[in-house]
């Protein structure tokens, strides 16, 4: 069993990107092993204090999925979400962890292949981190 | 929250296919051994009809309080499940899918990667199983009756559908006479009636009408409740009065204004917008006095200079330069930015227009000016397409007997009131509606309000009629069932916590939060995004089955903690 | 809506139909939605989402919402692969004469687990789904490149298939239907460029059409040029390819197209910030709100040329040259591309005059299909058939959308008032 410090936490919206990882599934297209999708049903719902929670208990780093500006279903969740992670990479730059380590994308549920895409970039930056502290 | 309930978890191995890129033995061993769950069973499709039936029984029969479905996307049966559990009699809310397929028997090439992820998921959907809390669909009734908030072409259209298909109808207006402005425009492109005579003719029928009622120099001046159930107080002559209506439909239409500042020209005789000119030639005597003779008078259209993105106003020179033409043999010249023609019959008019001798000036950027002297209105135009070279750009003067301006299509004065009172969101350019896609066509922020024509977005006759139509339809759907299902106290606060901040009520999307001694939401508004929870800073919101503790529970399991 | 339930069908399962449906079903009709295709969304299911940082309200996404609406409504049965062969007055109904072209796989089995296309011995696979994301997610056999169908004996799909679901002997079936109504929603067909040869289209692998910069989008994620796979470092749309052009007589404008140049100019700036892109252009047509707004943001990331190309020509070293007049500037002009993008219009479906006949309803000169009045009302002919989207003309898909509810709205009003 891996490690916890090696995972990923992705927060997936329900109306884009939950659909657009299937439709990466769904292609074959391959992705790190590492990450671990939680469901919302709006990045709206993605609170400063999940987020830190997840850092907390030792995730490497976490992907915040919303969907496009001016195209969430209840309107203002995604612009709310991408507030919250702007500021608490703030946060982490003072808690001495990098902000890189914190990421939100705007994706739609055709977009298999940019989950893919940022999931795996997020991989790899992880580990250069690491080798970094190495 | 319960630790005690009685859970299962229910493999789909789909045909075998995920059983072969998945150890499902092994998982359902793990699961096993990890305690906690108390009814484990592989199935071999659990989308088919049988191997449901079979689930049910054995829900039934195992006394299964919580579910865990590991198979495929829960964008595919999720709904399906859900549907089986009620009909064995488990809330619906106790269902959790865990995607074992697309997410991991598909993606991870490897069957223990592939394992390991599809275990780490269902601990995870287990450990948000075991956290999940029921709350019920209780129905509220639903008046079969609609407020309509505008006497013209698009209030009466969704009107008269409404009342075709059942409803009652208020219409109010806030003018002394229906119609609004489709009666001051002469002739519709895309209708073949005289748009006078049509809209007419929907005023008699609304008149006729026992379904509608009709309450003219009337306001909206407030509005409380949700879809279904909505009291609207409106004002009559100094008189209020309370109306309990399902459904709001605003269809208020536009305005229109004259940018001077853009034009550099004052209105006058020889100098009218192009409503005005509607006005003009819809009365056949104004018309006549005023085109007819020997002199053929020349008359330029200009469109493009004020920022305006509608078709109409093309549609509104094609149609009226071709009709100076034909009737008056006046010279016509249209100078535009754009030729807009991205509607019904418009390229058509344009042909015709070229064919019959209107001449059209294409100015790219380089708009007219004007040159008063006395009375003589000159406008110097250029043609983009007359470029010749270093030489520049040709002008063209021509002697204005008519000029004829675009103006600016805004939204009618009393929108800002109307807006406050109906408490919904502006989009573009200060019309109703926002520019988001899931509102498309008519929907508001708010549930049960429906914005239809040209409040939201300026638009032609036709297109007016799909939104009446869109709309009717879709409050029908809504109202026709008599109730409406609600959730019954899934957006909850902790009242001691709530300091009235009221950065909720600021932030709700969905205009559902009120208050009184505390932040409260309406059920029937309230559509559980979580923006007001992840606001709140207090933390005395949750709505149920995303609480922060769910959440978190969720990610502690993810984390091994 | 009376609660004894009245029947329609839906011709066509692209947006229009789709939210025709929807509607429909949502007060209690039942609906039929009669499929071509082995899947629903038309055109729109292959289109991508145009969003650069922000959404440019493409609507492409509402086209994956419904498609996902239909698959789980109840009140909605969908006959992929069919066709209406008929159509006979019966009572204030018709009675309908359907086709359904076999399948080879039994969709109401299949599951979509994929063991068929990783068996199926020829490449590219002869049994697969329609695309990914497919209403119904149900696989199919392309005749063309399955074994069995060239006379070999394989039938590996059909041994490995674990619920069943593939049969090769299957034959096209015949049924018929009694409804209450009918909307044709049959959409359009795009204009086929190699018409325009002096675009080159079929000739140089580097000219593709709108719909083919969409599904490099949607299907894989990014674009590249075909001759050799790289991203182009330079992209020209030419707007109007067999719109607006009474030579093609196709006279009217397409309505779509010049939007979805300026959103796919977005999201290629946003995808490939080095690379330059142009739009050819006549007149730049409105689309949606606060059109002028969104052109103001484009045009700081897009050269808008204002004319129409004369000629393409294909060099090894410089890529497409294009030829075109200057205005402002009063000469010829020639520019190099790495690709260029024919915004396509939309042209009448292709057995649009057939159908018209068999179901009795007139086409336009133009040939798409009218209306009976012009009252604005949806009805195509004096029977309950009526009209919505883009087979009565261009339409983009909000205009669709709108008048597939419009046409459920005029079906529910009619359906009641019988009662």
């Amino acid at each position: 069993m891996e490690k916890a410090s090696s995972k990923i936490v992705v927060f997936c919206c329900y109306q884009s990107a939950y659909e657009a990882a299937d439709m990466a599934g769904t292609m074959g297209l391959s992705l790190p092993d590492n990450l671990n999708v939680v469901r919302v049903p709006c990045t709206g719902k993605v609170d400063t204090i999940h987020i830190l929670r997840a850092f907390e208990l030792g995730a490497e780093g976490v992907i915040v999925l919303a969907c496009h500006d001016e195209n969430c279903k209840f309107l203002t969740g995604n612009i709310r979400a991408r507030k919250r992670v702007e500021y608490l990479k703030g946060i982490l730059e003072e808690i001495g962890l990098e902000k890189e380590r914190l990421e939100i994308y705007n994706l739609a549920p055709n977009m298999g292949h940019r989950f893919a895409e940022v999931a795996s970039s997020m991989a790899e930056n992880l580990k250069k981190l690491r080798s970094a502290e190495v | 929250m319960s630790e005690s309930a009685k859970i299962g978890v229910f493999f789909c191995n789909c045909g075998k296919t995920i059983s072969e890129r998945i150890d499902i033995k092994k998982l359902k061993e793990e699961v096993q051994s990890a305690g906690g769950v108390q009814c484990i069973e592989e199935f071999e499709s659990l989308c088919r009809k049988p191997e449901q039936e079979k689930l049910s029984s054995l829900m039934k029969k195992e006394g299964v309080e919580r579910v865990v479905i590991a198979g495929c996307s829960p964008k595919l049966y999720e709904e399906l499940f859900a549907r089986t559990l009620k009909e064995a009699g488990i809330n619906p809310e106790f269902l959790v899918i865990s995607n074992i397929r697309e997410q991991c028997s598909w993606v991870f090439p490897e069957k223990d990667t592939a394992t390991r992820k599809a275990l780490e998921d269902i601990r995870q959907k287990v450990s948000r199983a075991k956290s999940l809390e029921a709350f019920d669909e209780v129905d509220v009734p639903a008046e079969q009756k609609v407020l309509a908030i505008g006497g013209g072409i698009a209030g009466l259209e969704t009107a008269l559908e409404l009342s075709k298909l059942g409803f009652k109808v208020t219409l109010i207006e806030k003018s002394s006479a229906l119609g609004g402005r489709t009666l001051k425009l002469n002739k519709s492109y895309v209708i073949e009636e005289n748009p006078k005579d049509y809209v007419q003719a929907k005023v008699d029928l609304v008149n006729k009408d026992d379904n509608i009622e009709i309450l003219t120099e009337t306001e909206l001046v407030k509005l409380n409740g949700s879809p279904g159930n909505f009291t609207a107080k409106i004002k009559q002559s100094g008189e209020k009065k309370d109306l309990n209506v399902g459904a709001i439909v605003v269809a208020t239409g536009l305005s229109t204004r004259f940018p001077r500042e853009s034009y550099g020209i004052d209105l006058s005789e020889k100098v009218v917008t192009q409503l005005q000119l509607e006005e003009i030639l819809a009365s056949p005597e104004k018309s006549d006095a005023r085109f007819k003779g020997d002199n053929k008078a020349h008359v330029l259209f200009v469109t493009g200079m004020i920022g305006e993105d509608s078709k109409l106003s093309t549609a509104s020179a094609l149609k009226n330069a071709l009709l100076l033409k034909g009737k008056y043999d006046c010279l016509t010249y249209v100078a535009c930015q754009e030729m807009k023609v991205a509607g019904d019959r418009l390229e058509e008019m344009y042909r015709k227009a070229r064919e019959e001798g209107v001449i059209f000036f294409k100015y790219n950027g380089n708009p007219p000016s004007f040159v008063t002297n006395g009375s003589e209105i000159k406008a110097v135009v250029s043609d983009y397409f007359l470029s010749a070279g270093e030489k520049g750009i040709p002008q063209v003067k021509i002697p204005c007997d008519l000029l004829v301006l675009e103006e600016n299509l805004v939204p009618t004065e009393d929108f800002a009131a109307l807006r406050g009172t109906l408490d919904i969101k502006l989009g573009p350019r200060g019309f109703f509606q926002q520019d988001n896609v899931h509102q498309v066509p008519v929907k508001s922020n708010k549930s049960g309000i429906f914005l239809v024509g040209s409040c939201r977005q300026p638009m032609d006759i036709v297109e007016v009629l799909a939104d009446a139509g869109s709309a009717a339809t879709q409050i029908v759907s809504l109202l026709s069932p008599g109730k409406i299902k609600v959730n019954d106290n899934r957006w909850t606060i902790e009242k001691g916590k709530c300091t009235l901040c009221l950065t909720c009520v600021r932030f709700c999307p969905h205009g559902a939060i009120g208050w009184t001694r505390a932040a409260e939401a309406s059920e029937g508004l309230c559509q559980a995004c979580g923006v007001c929870a992840s606001e709140c800073p207090a933390i005395a919101i949750q709505v149920k089955n995303y609480t922060n503790d769910q959440i978190l529970t969720e990610l502690e399991e993810i984390l091994n903690k | 809506m009376a609660k004894d339930s009245k029947k329609a069908l839906i011709i066509g399962g692209g947006i229009a139909g789709m939210s025709a449906a929807r509607e429909l079903a949502n007060n209690g009709v039942e609906v039929t939605l009669v499929e071509r295709e082995p899947n629903i969304g038309g055109y729109g299911a292959r289109f991508c989402c145009k969003a650069s940082e922000e959404c440019n309200k493409c609507s492409v996404c509402l086209i994956n919402y419904n498609m996902d609406e239909i698959a789980a409504h109840p009140g909605i049965t969908l006959l992929a692969n069919s066709e209406v062969k008929g159509l006979t007055k019966s009572g204030d109904g018709f009675e309908v004469k359907l086709s359904q072209r076999p399948r080879f796989v039994d969709s109401g089995k299949c599951t979509a687990c994929g063991l068929c296309t990783e068996k199926c011995p020829t490449e590219p696979k002869a049994i697969k789904l329609p695309q990914p994301q497919s209403v119904p997610n149900s696989y199919y056999i392309d005749v063309a490149k399955c074994l069995n169908f060239q006379g070999k004996d394989c039938r590996v799909c059909q041994e490995v298939c674990p619920v069943k679901a593939v049969d090769l002997k299957e034959e096209a079936r015949e049924s018929t239907l009694t409804v209450d109504s009918v909307i044709v929603a049959t959409g359009f067909k795009p204009f086929d460029p190699s018409e325009k040869r002096q675009y080159g289209y079929g000739r140089m692998a580097n000219v593709i059409t709108a719909l083919e910069l969409e599904e490099q989008f949607r299907f894989q994620g990014k674009l590249t040029r075909p001759s050799d796979g790289k991203e182009p470092k330079s992209v020209a749309f030419i707007q109007c390819v067999g719109s607006r052009d009474i030579r093609q007589e196709n006279s009217y404008c397409s309505r779509y197209c010049c939007a979805f140049a300026m959103r796919s100019a977005r999201l290629i700036r946003d995808r490939l910030p080095e690379t330059d892109v142009s739009i050819f252009y006549m007149d730049l047509q409105s689309a949606g709100k606060g059109f002028n707004e969104f052109y103001e943001k484009v045009r700081k990331e897009v050269d808008f040329i204002h004319a129409m190309p004369g000629n393409l020509d294909e060099t090894p070293t410089q890529g497409i040259i294009i030829g075109y007049e200057d205005i402002a500037g009063g000469k010829i002009c020639q520019k190099g591309f790495d690709l260029v993008v024919l915004s396509v219009g939309i042209t009448p479906n292709d057995n649009a005059e057939n159908l018209a006949e068999t179901l009795g309803i007139k086409a336009g000169e133009d040939g798409f299909y009218q209306v009976i009045s012009s009252n604005g009302s949806l009805k195509a002919a004096d029977g309950a058939i009526f009209l919505a989207g883009a087979c009565q003309g261009p339409k983009d898909i909000n205009s669709s959308i709108a008048q597939g509810m419009r046409a459920a709205e005029e079906v529910v009003s009619l359906l009641t008032s019988k009662n």
